[in-house]
């Protein structure tokens, strides 16, 4: 076998020219599907992100019919004892209440929702990386709001002017409060400057008279764990509606799971088209040289080893290209490692659920299955050049070489 | 152990489907003692390179049996034939055939490494064979760096490199000129006397008709009287 890997290397190198557009075309191909792959990957993760980060997270704990009717109607009792919730796949959780409204400045009125938060519980949601100008929301207590930018332009108001908001009460009786605006907040996609407006949990339970939440988002340690945790919340919690983000957000829940078979018809599209041109050229290469097989028959070869020694070559080329392509992808992936900027096409990949950023993530699995495609193709692809080969007399390869 | 090193009885070759017949051979019937250095000729089209085909296991023939040494071609199968041809025959072609990637002596060596011998011996074996036939300074030349005589010497040491029991050639002086053809031949003719190879060779040039020690004169697929 050392004689045929010998024989195939050599071989490789005489045929360097041929050899070289073949190796070029696959380092095409593999880097392009690997950038391809990383950027869908990353907009899979952008549509879990948007969705978790939104105040859903990977589960959510609702009052019953909180989901038929959002509004502070339908609360969770303060005093529930969250002991479900002390379990080591979960890596933290937080209450809120929240309540459609109406906001009126001096000149505009707009529809948003308003939210309840305890700041000190907000690692896991866009609140935590909202850039503020003047102050955040620092306490529960907090009676000031935080509104976005996006908000305070349509509105016309400003930091420190005076908003009423107007929301159903738990007795679908209207209240009418007035906020000082506080701060101001630029986020990473302007539906949450436009949709939310943000006060202190324990000040809008006051105002409203609801002692208790509207929901209470669940984060996991890990993806994976989501059904096992909801099942056992479910089970806990009965009086209470428990619901993976994926069913509280179908949408995005189909655009994650769609994203992520996209990610195998590229690489089945990319290196199924590949494989034609590849076989197309090794067996161009194999003719050239079909007088020299029959010879190394004439002399004692063996056709098994003949075969391999076309599969070594072939599967030699196809490692090397997928080395060097997933190199080249790497590098191509490091350099736009920030993201490519869709800010031009803000709105339209915002509606659609993604950040103004398209940014790579890598995913190991990928590697891999990239790396097994191409070694499969290889075979598959010297299998017809391999087949000319033995399929040939050996009297008939001396003739026709 | 047989006193000949090829014997054919009967052969007949047919080209061509039922209908349109092509005999190549028609009855030949052959033995070649070991030792000998014979030399098949006749005019092209007479079945001399079909004949040394057939005894070389390269293609079967249609009719008849072949022997080389103890064992009966008509008997092998592909894979077997493939042994044979490793282990007890050398050929020598008129387009040289050598391995294009492979130096002189790796050439050589390409025989032994499939036997399986071991890489000091082989290596060895092959640069003794090499020097033998006069090119001790071409070892590390590749095929495309060498004259055809030395390419036609490099395939000779490579034929009898791992002592098979008889050495093929077809048309081996085809591509060379008389001066070289005659060197070509004392190399032969060395390789008979002094390894004691027995050799067969097709040829229609009576500069090489003229180193073997019998003829036999091939019309027609048939052996002339």
């Amino acid at each position: 076998m050392r004689l045929v890997f010998q024989l195939a290397l050599r071989n490789i190198w005489r045929q360097r020219r041929r050899n070289g557009l073949v190796l070029f075309a696959i380092v095409v191909s593999v880097g392009g599907v690997f950038v391809m792959n990383s950027l869908a990957r990353g907009m899979e993760q952008d549509f879990l992100r948007f969705s978790i980060e939104n105040f859903r997270g990977h589960i959510k704990i609702l009052a019953p019919n909180q989901l038929d009717e959002p509004g502070l109607r339908y609360s969770i009792p303060q005093t529930t004892n969250w002991a479900a919730l002390d379990r080591p796949d979960i890596e933290t959780w937080t209450p809120r209440l929240r309540s459609p409204a109406v906001i009126m400045s001096e000149r505009e009125t707009r529809g948003v929702e308003i939210v309840g938060i305890d700041p000190t519980r907000e690692s896991h949601s866009f609140i935590h990386d909202l850039v503020v100008e003047g102050e955040g929301i620092l306490d529960p207590n907090d009676q000031h709001l935080l509104i976005g930018r996006d908000l305070a332009e349509e509105l016309k108001t400003g930091l420190g002017r005076r908003l009423v908001v107007l929301m159903n009460g738990p007795d679908d009786t209207a209240i009418e409060t007035g906020f000082r605006i506080l701060g101001i907040f630029d986020s990473e996609t302007t539906r949450y400057e436009e949709a939310y407006v943000l006060t202190g949990l324990s000040s809008l339970q006051t105002i409203s008279g609801v002692d208790g939440f509207t929901g209470v988002s669940v984060y996991l340690k890990d993806l994976a764990y989501v059904d096992e945790v909801q099942s056992s919340l479910a089970s806990q919690l009965p009086d209470l509606d428990v619901a993976t983000w994926a069913q509280l957000d179908p949408f995005t829940s189909e655009m994650h799971r769609f994203i992520g078979f996209t990610v195998y018809i590229l690489i089945v599209v990319f290196l199924g088209t590949l494989v034609f041109g590849l076989i197309n050229a090794l067996v161009t290469a194999v003719l050239v040289r079909i007088k020299e097989f029959g010879m190394l028959r004439v002399v004692g070869m063996k056709s098994r080893l003949v075969v391999s020694q076309v599969v070594i070559e072939c599967v030699i080329i196809m490692l090397l290209a997928l080395m060097i392509g997933l190199g080249v992808g790497l590098l191509f992936v490091w350099w736009i490692g920030d993201g490519i900027d869709l800010t031009a096409f803000a709105a339209g990949v915002e509606a659609f659920g993604m950040g103004a950023r398209m940014v790579p993530h890598l995913v190991v699995d990928d590697f891999v299955i990239l790396g097994v495609a191409s070694v499969i193709l290889g075979l598959i692809a010297s299998y017809f050049p391999a087949r000319r080969v033995i399929k040939a007399s050996i009297l008939q390869s001396l003739r026709d070489g | 152990m047989s006193d000949f090193a090829v014997q054919t009885t009967d052969i007949t070759r047919i080209y061509g489907n039922e209908t349109v017949p092509v005999y190549a051979l028609r009855g030949v019937s052959l033995d070649v003692e070991v030792g000998e250095f014979v030399s098949i000729v006749g005019p092209s089209g007479s079945g001399k390179s079909t004949l040394l085909h057939v005894i070389g296991g390269l293609e079967r023939p249609t009719e008849g049996e072949i022997t080389v040494g103890d064992t009966i071609l008509g008997e092998c199968s592909d894979s077997e034939l493939t042994d044979v041809r490793l282990y007890k025959m050398g050929f020598v072609f008129q387009a040289y055939n050598l391995i294009p990637v492979l130096s002189a002596v790796e050439n050589v060596e390409f025989i032994l490494q499939l036997q399986g011998v071991g890489k000091k011996e082989r290596r060895e074996r092959a640069q003794e064979a090499l020097s033998a036939f006069g090119l001790e300074d071409l070892f590390n030349r590749r095929p495309g760096e060498m004259s055809g005589g030395q390419q036609q010497r490099v395939a000779i040491a490579r034929a009898v490199v791992s002592n098979p029991a008889v050495l093929l050639a077809d048309e081996p002086s085809a591509n060379l000129d008389s001066e070289t053809t005659k060197e070509f031949c004392e190399y032969l003719q060395h390789a008979n006397e002094e390894r004691g190879v027995t050799i067969l060779t097709a040829t229609h040039d009576p500069l090489v008709m003229g180193y073997t020690k019998r003829h036999i004169n091939l019309v027609d697929g048939q052996i002339a009287a």
